[in-house]
């Protein structure tokens, strides 16, 4: 499934919708793409911050300064403590150590996992851009255009993936283009280009989803059971955001890499459904509005409880002038 | 936009650099330029890219792609894609996250907007109220409170774009905002909408001013109509987030963000009016006391409906700043209530005082929700569990269902694309124009 | 793929696709480390291992293949030594507790006499030698007779190899392992089961192992160890087998081919020694050269070599000017060299693409030393530690040293990177890779080529009319190579083609070290690479990958070069039975051709191409023809894979389990034995060696590479974007030691040994294992050694240098330090001094033994140690 044409605002002909297949059985976790990507787009570096309980990333996250980032997930299973206390360790409690750590978890899997700007079929941040800066491209990829950002920051609450996002420096949004300029020589993205082991794939669409349901199926034979592929290949009423322009393989839930499990357009989600809420309430708090006023006067010209209309009171009036019965008289008089 | 003190550190290495090349060959460090993609330019213009191989060739080599390699399509396998699709289905398909999965955020990045947007939030409230008030009072036959009801309208919706203008992060760049006409955005239509809400509204008061009663009333019905999608899409844009506690209060938050604004508006009314000398037990005053505690008796009552709905998702919106703002704002309110509805006359001071407990409420409450966005979104479980379907109450699993009406785009048309380039260098001569320090 | 002592990933990512690809293809990787890395991450199965117990693990393997008799029994008893008859004076550790006979605790050295083949006698040279100075005809068995070597081929006799073998690791059960490496027993047989089925006629298995291996006491017998297993299952000289060292950055291999040792000339012929016997070429090439074996060509190459040194000024009658070449006299290796400095005994240093202030062993040291020169010379890309310890180091923070006081002239010379200047890299399989100039360097920026060119220009300018003999050398070199271009850069390919060598009568290019003579007529500047420029086209240059999916295809002879003579597999004839047929069809390689009765197959056979397998070489017989038709491994003198080595190693014939010299275990295997007994320490006040009865540092250390970083850090530490990836120092510690110490992740903390003690984050992860031996528990602390004190760039990082905490020390065979396995402790905080302050002051201190003068570290020693405490 690929985006409403109406929607692509680059014309080309013969342009194919092109993508990334993140193959993390092959990642090795070495960041040449993050480097790579950063090099060929001249980003700068988020600053060097040793990360507490981050394993061995320390860039953190997708930022406007890093649009290809590795996740480095150390999947644990609870193990035995060793049942002696440590040579030369002095006395060690264990209890104490069992109760502060939980015993001592063995490794059991250290996951890498490359995340990109996903390029959704259905894109938050394009939906809610207000200035139009974000675009979809002839390669359908969503990129943003520099020179009409200004910087509203709504897209990056809009991203269900986390991605885009706004430079607290330059004030402008920025995320992945899927190095546009590269692809628009026929070069493939810098970090696909760097990577040593493959498991970036860069190419045509539909040819990439082909190669990468082959490989599932693979992995399965070999019993890698938990293989499947995140944002291609599933039906319509399950896809994510319409389907990923970039999409990953994974083996373990995508909780563990940060990913939502389901996604889709905010905007297309929510949108439609909250506009027609806030018009109803709306007309609604308009008409109340005008019945009760309608209600009050009504009341006030029966001589109900109510009593003198200000309008014929002379402006700043005394507070007293006005619980003297003469303004009364005088509306009568007018009848 | 807040930004950091001081030059970005790449910019700091650059400038110091001192260019000791004498074969002119550029050392500049790369260490980075922000908010944008390289600009690389070709040594030769157009000439072809040195080794490689057009079309994308490069990326089709690749040392696995290989039949020894088990990583070509398997051709033929019929239930290629229904294994694939329980694959997937196995690993993201439930709808609760699996047991012993830590979710490892973050998710989804926090909205970076500061005080500016809520109390825009505010003042657009205050506005829209003003504008249904006065087309009340016009129909209620009260022109005097009615023209100054309009005032009161202009006078909240003034600062409204300045303070939106102020949060952009190139705010010489705000017209963009108008470059084009995007329904599906609400930012971009609510930009719209407080345009022509401004305008009519302004047009109002000049001909009151002028002395324009009927031409006045006309352009104040029109500005209440434009009001209720002021008043409205506020909520509409928080709402159409990835926010977890914004998203999943999506039929909630825009009636909410409307029943603030009502009873802003006429609280902001009612003093004025009291303040300009309307007595009393005026039926303009009563109407506004009971609009005003209606409203925000409403607006009590759909929050902690919500609350009860959001079930842990709602825990952000009693922790933290947003809890206090939140305590604070509801209680602001029931005094107001309690004040307005009690027996016993405590004094004339009595309902001003609700009045401004509500209009300090309803400030509150617009400061809450976007400190609950913030917090929501740096909830990992919240996002994770949203995500996974079963978030809240009345949550279905959220499939992806394609919304071609969403989707409609201006862009293919030609005359718009123009308009949309004029506004984009008008914007771009602005900022060079005013370039930020 | 068994990779042990080597982080595959970590060090070589973009190698390491071809381990994932093998794995792709249903390859079992196994990854054997102290360190859970990438490398581990990647493996089918990972073993943790105590740091320094390989031995042990590895003859738990051989004994393991030997006693379910999996060992591939025709490749075993035709192409090793296993058969062969030991003299009846042998005793091994077994019978000795832990020393091999001939041991002399006094020099703490070995006679190697009752090491040798029964009829067998070592070269006369071999048994008196310079200090760790591997003597070549050790290393090749050179100028051994092996005429009347008697040899069981049914394995029985007692005193053959393989039964000598079999007594010797007789105890290294899995239960021993398990005991002294923490490798549970499960785990052990795993590793023994997967390495017997995946070798074979049918398969084969290719281990890998870098400096996790190379720098211990006993580096050299570890790989020995290897070795031995790889030759029991029959791997080496096959396709997918083999040994591959993994080297720790680019053309390593080519800096040993044409070294950048002190012990070698190029091509691995001799340094000459400066004592009789060796003073003459003649006497020099019957000492190096061999009677049987492909070393019987040695004067061919030592001549060639000497011809392209001197040009027209060799002749006969002078020798070749051999005389004239700088003997050897002792051990002049880096550590030796830096505790004379340290001293004050050595006036300069040229540094060239080295950070000894952060990469050399006790770096402390290092720096003091560096700040006792007159003068250095520092080239490098960016600014680093080593031109900048004057002014800002550990001990200059410390008020230890004074700027004002430091009397070393500092030069710090720009140098060009690889993609600035042309040449070509060797890497560890002995393939030469020529790389073009991409762009020249920036500013004064200039190719070692240029600057070692200009240099020895002014230097033979200088010395041009001097009149001392000894001046001869420089008066008479041969340096023909013209410049280029306003910088006058010399051509990278005209070296290349003198490296390759000349035929002098016809100025042609040679074609092979087949061509070269020992007559004068040819020249060649390293004879393995002779060929490389054959048919006078630079080879190293080509890039054609060929049809990949031809029979054979994988081989690619056409990209690159590879020495010997474009052959891509060594001893590859084991690949064939020894009748000259493949083992397997699966793994057919080269092999005899009957009808064309030559060898023939994918790669260049390294086997005589005429001699048929049935050949028999008669006892008397000289050279090549001493090489019968089956024995494939042609440099050796006896034509087989040595399984024991009778001679060649200082520290016995087989390797046998030591621990490292700073170990908090006792030697399970021979308790009176703690460490290697022959292995060096340098005694020195300013490099204390903690004692094994120390209790101060009850933990075992490692250190380790990480992909993010280049070595000692000055490439990658000041590039803003690499920086980032790893920050800061840290140490991997397991949560257990964390609890016990209060250490929290992400937190400060502090690691001390007997050297200093250096600061840095803690990250507590479940990848470090406390390992479980026997009735205790050892836990291992495991630290990148990437960090300095000095970034060049205002978002370049800084930290710790882990060398601080480590001793030098020397493997007795090549005189490598013991980095990969020391002692130490750790506390949570940071530290409260200076990293190296620990022995601010002890240097120079009275009684400490002459530096240059190696000691043993016998008891005496421990005693001297502890005496300085």
């Amino acid at each position: 499934m690929s985006a409403a044409p109406t929607e692509v605002a680059v014309r080309r002909p013969g342009a194919r919708r092109m993508g990334f297949f993140t193959d993390t059985t092959v990642c090795i976790g070495c960041k040449a793409c993050e480097v790579a990507c950063k090099q060929w787009n001249d980003l700068p570096a988020d600053g060097s911050v040793f990360r507490r309980r981050s394993s061995y990333d320390h860039t953190g996250a997708l930022s406007a300064s890093t649009w290809r980032h590795v996740r480095f997930v150390e999947q644990l299973e609870p193990a035995p403590l060793p049942d002696l206390p440590a040579y030369g360790g002095g006395d060690l409690d264990l209890v104490a150590a069992a109760e502060r750590f939980g015993g001592v978890p063995q490794m059991d899997r250290w996951l890498f996992m490359s995340d990109v700007c996903k390029h959704c079929t259905n894109a938050g941040c394009l939906d809610a851009c207000p200035t139009g800066a974000l675009i979809r491209t002839e390669f359908e990829t969503v990129i943003v255009q520099p020179d009409v950002c200004n910087g509203c920051g709504y897209c990056v609450p809009s991203c269900p993936f986390g991605v885009i996002d706004r430079d607290p420096y330059d004030g402008r949004a920025a995320k992945c283009t899927l190095c546009y300029d590269r692809l628009q020589d026929g070069l493939e993205p810098a970090c696909a280009k760097s990577c040593p082991t493959d498991s970036i794939q860069f190419g045509p669409y539909d040819e990439l989803v082909e190669v990468a349901k082959g490989r599932v199926l693979a992995l399965h034979e070999r019993g890698v059971t938990d293989a499947y592929l995140y944002g291609a290949g599933d039906e319509p009423g399950e896809q994510l955001a319409g389907e990923l322009g970039a999409f990953f393989l994974l083996t373990a839930p995508p909780e563990r890499f940060g990913l939502p499990a389901q996604a889709e357009s905010p905007a297309q989600e929510n949108g439609p459904l909250a506009t027609a809420a806030g018009l109803a309430a709306a007309a609604l708090g308009l008409a109340a509005a005008v019945a009760s006023f309608a209600r009050a006067h009504r009341a006030a010209r029966s001589g109900g409880p109510l009593r003198a209309p200000a309008s014929r009171a002379p402006l700043g009036a005394h507070p007293r002038a006005v619980r003297s019965r003469a303004p009364l008289r005088a509306l009568r008089g007018r009848r | 936009m807040s930004h950091p003190s001081g030059p970005p550190p790449e910019d700091v290495i650059r400038s110091e650099h001192r260019p000791d090349d004498r074969r002119g060959r550029d050392t500049t460090p790369a260490v980075g330029r922000r908010g944008a993609p390289a600009l690389w330019r070709r040594a030769v213009e157009g000439s072809p890219v040195a080794l490689a191989r057009r079309a994308w060739q490069d990326a089709r080599w690749s040392y696995l792609y290989k039949d020894d390699t088990a990583y070509r399509a398997r051709d033929g396998a019929a239930d290629a894609n229904a294994k694939v699709q329980a694959a997937a289905r196995r690993m993201r398909g439930a709808t609760e996250v699996p047991e012993g999965v830590e979710p490892a955020g973050p998710f989804i990045n926090a909205p970076v907007w500061t005080w500016e947007v809520p109390a825009y939030f505010f003042l657009g409230g205050v506005a829209t109220g003003s504008s249904f008030v006065a087309l009340a009072a016009d129909l209620a036959g009260d022109e005097r409170s009615a023209a100054i009801a309009r005032k009161v309208t202009m006078a909240a919706i003034g600062p409204g774009a300045p303070l939106l203008v102020l949060d952009l992060g190139r705010p010489a760049r705000f017209l963009n905002m108008m470059r084009i006409f995007k329904p599906r955005s609400a930012m971009n239509a609510g930009a719209w909408c407080l345009a022509a809400f401004s305008t009519a509204g302004a047009g109002a008061v000049a001909a009151d001013l002028l002395g324009r009663p009927r031409l006045a009333k006309v352009l104040g019905a029109k500005t209440a109509l434009l009001g209720t999608y002021l008043g409205s899409y506020t909520g509409v844009l928080l709402a159409s987030t990835a926010v977890p506690i914004w998203a999943r209060s999506r039929l909630f938050l825009p009636p909410i963000f409307v029943c603030t604004a009502v009873a802003t508006g006429a609280a902001a009314n009612r003093l004025v009016l009291a303040a300009t000398g309307v007595p009393p037990g005026h039926p303009t005053r009563n109407a506004l006391g009971t609009i005003e505690t209606a409203a925000m008796g409403a607006e009590l009552a759909l929050s902690s409906l919500n609350e009860q709905r959001l079930g842990q998702l709602a825990d952000v919106l009693d922790h933290g700043r947003a809890g206090r703002l939140f305590r604070f704002a509801k209680w602001a309110v029931r005094a107001g209530l309690l004040l307005r509805l009690t027996r016993r006359r405590l004094g004339p001071w009595q309902h001003h005082v609700a009045s401004l407990l509500y209009l300090s409420g309803g400030l509150a409450f617009r400061f809450a929700w976007i400190e609950a966005g913030r917090a929501s979104a740096a909830d990992h479980d919240a996002v994770a569990r949203t995500a996974r379907g079963k978030a809240t109450a009345d949550d279905r699993r959220t499939t992806a269902r394609a919304k071609t009406s969403a989707r409609r785009s201006p862009r293919d048309r030609r005359l718009p694309h123009l308009y949309a380039d004029a506004i984009r260098r008008l914007s771009l001569a602005v900022e060079s124009a005013v370039r930020r320090g | 793929m068994w990779i042990q002592g080597s982080s595959l990933v970590e060090a070589h990512p973009v190698g390491s696709r071809w381990a994932l690809k093998a794995r792709e293809r249903g390859a079992k990787i196994i990854h054997v480390d102290p360190h859970y890395s990438r490398t581990s991450a990647i493996s089918d199965l990972y073993v943790p291992i105590r740091a320094g117990s390989d031995i042990a693990f590895l003859g738990g393997l051989i004994r393991h293949i030997i006693e379910t008799e999996s060992y591939f029994r025709e490749y075993v008893v035709n192409y090793t030594n296993a058969a062969t008859i030991v003299n009846a004076d042998y005793r091994g550790p077994e019978e000795l507790e832990g020393v091999f006979s001939g041991f002399d605790p006094e020099s703490g050295t070995y006679d190697r006499s009752s090491w040798m083949y029964e009829g067998g006698e070592v070269a006369a040279a071999a048994g008196q030698r310079e200090h760790s100075t591997q003597a070549f005809s050790d290393r090749t068995g050179a100028g051994m007779m092996v005429g009347n070597v008697r040899s069981d081929p049914t394995l029985q006799d007692p005193r053959c190899i393989f039964q000598i073998m079999k007594r010797h690791y007789a105890r290294y059960t899995p239960e021993m392992v398990e005991r002294v490496c923490g490798v549970s027993k499960e785990q052990f047989l795993e590793v023994a089961e997967t390495l017997i089925a995946n070798s074979g006629r049918e398969r084969t298995t290719m281990l890998s192992y870098a400096v996790g291996w190379t720098q211990h006491s006993c580096g050299v017998q570890m790989i020995r160890a290897g070795t031995i297993v790889q030759l029991l299952l029959g791997n080496i000289g096959r396709p997918g087998g083999g040994i591959m060292a993994m080297r720790g950055h680019a053309s390593i291999q080519g800096s040993s081919d044409i070294p950048t040792l002190y012990e070698i000339l190029p091509g691995y012929l001799p340094m000459p020694r400066g004592r009789d016997g060796d003073l003459t070429l003649h006497d020099y090439v019957e000492g190096g050269g061999s009677k049987r074996g492909w070393w019987s060509h040695f004067d061919n190459y030592a001549v060639s070599l000497l011809k392209a040194w001197f040009g027209d000024a060799a002749t006969p009658e002078n020798d070749f000017g051999f005389g004239w070449l700088p003997k050897i006299t002792g051990n002049h290796s880096h550590y030796p060299t830096m505790l004379r400095a340290l001293d004050g005994k050595l006036d300069g240093l040229l540094v060239m693409g080295q950070n000894p202030a952060v990469g050399g062993i006790n770096s402390g040291l290092q720096r003091r030393a560096l700040a006792s020169l007159k003068w250095l010379v520092v080239r490098d890309l960016a600014d680093l530690e080593t031109a900048h310890f004057w002014k800002d180091s550990p001990e200059v923070r410390s008020g230890e040293l004074r700027p004002e006081d430091v009397g070393t002239e500092v030069f710090l010379m720009p140098a060009a990177s690889h993609v600035e200047k042309a040449g070509h890299f060797t890497n560890t399989q002995r393939l030469l890779q020529w790389r073009d100039k991409a762009l020249d360097p920036p500013g004064d920026a200039r190719s070692e080529l240029h600057f070692v060119h200009h240099v020895a220009k002014r230097v033979m300018a200088h010395y041009a009319d001097s009149e001392d003999p000894k001046d001869w050398p420089l008066r008479n070199l041969h340096w023909p190579y013209a410049e280029h271009g306003p910088e006058r850069e010399p051509d990278a390919e005209e070296v290349l083609r003198e490296i390759n060598g000349y035929d002098l009568e016809t100025g042609a290019l040679v074609d092979g070290f087949a061509q070269l003579k020992a007559d004068g007529t040819t020249s060649s500047g390293c004879w393995i690479y002779s060929g490389c420029f054959a048919d006078g086209v630079n080879q190293t240059r080509r890039r054609d990958p060929g049809d990949l999916d031809a029979p054979g295809g994988y081989v690619s002879p056409e990209w690159g070069w590879a020495w010997p003579a474009n052959r891509r597999i060594l001893y590859n004839r084991a690949s064939a039975d020894p009748s000259g047929k493949p083992w397997s069809e699966r793994k057919r390689y080269v092999w005899w051709d009957s009808e064309q009765e030559r060898w023939t197959g994918y790669d260049v056979p390294d086997f005589p191409v005429g001699k048929r397998p049935d050949y028999v070489a008669p006892d008397d017989a000289e050279g090549m023809d001493a090489i019968s038709g089956d024995d494939p491994f042609i440099m050796m003198a006896d034509g087989r894979a040595w399984l024991y080595s009778p001679s060649g190693l200082l520290d016995g014939p087989l390797p046998t389990h030591y621990e490292p010299y700073e170990s908090p275990v006792p030697n399970e295997l021979y308790p009176k034995m703690g460490a290697n007994p022959v292995a060096i320490t340098w005694a020195h006040a300013a490099n204390p060696i903690t004692a094994p009865d120390d209790e101060r540092f009850p933990h075992v250390a490692s250190t380790f590479r990480l992909t993010e970083h280049h070595t000692a850090g000055p490439m990658s530490r000041n590039l803003p974007w690499l920086a980032e990836l790893q920050p800061e120092m840290f140490f991997e510690i397991d949560p257990q030691l964390a609890a016990e110490r209060g250490i929290e992740d992400g937190g400060w903390m502090t690691v001390t040994s007997a050297r200093g003690e250096i600061e840095g984050r803690a990250s507590v992860t479940s990848r470090v294992r406390p390992l479980k031996m026997g009735d205790r528990v050892v836990h291992q602390i495991c630290m990148p050694w990437h960090w300095g004190t000095f970034a060049s760039s205002a978002q370049g990082v800084t930290g710790d240098a882990a060398n601080d905490l480590i001793a030098i020390s020397g493997d007795p065979n090549v005189s490598i330090q013991e980095s990969k396995a020391f002692r130490c402790d750790v506390r949570a905080g940071r530290r409260n001094r200076e990293s190296t302050e620990r022995q601010a002051g002890t240097q120079h201190a009275a009684g400490d033994h002459p530096p240059e003068e190696p000691r043993k570290l016998g008891q005496t020693d421990q005693a001297d140690f502890r005496g300085e405490r």
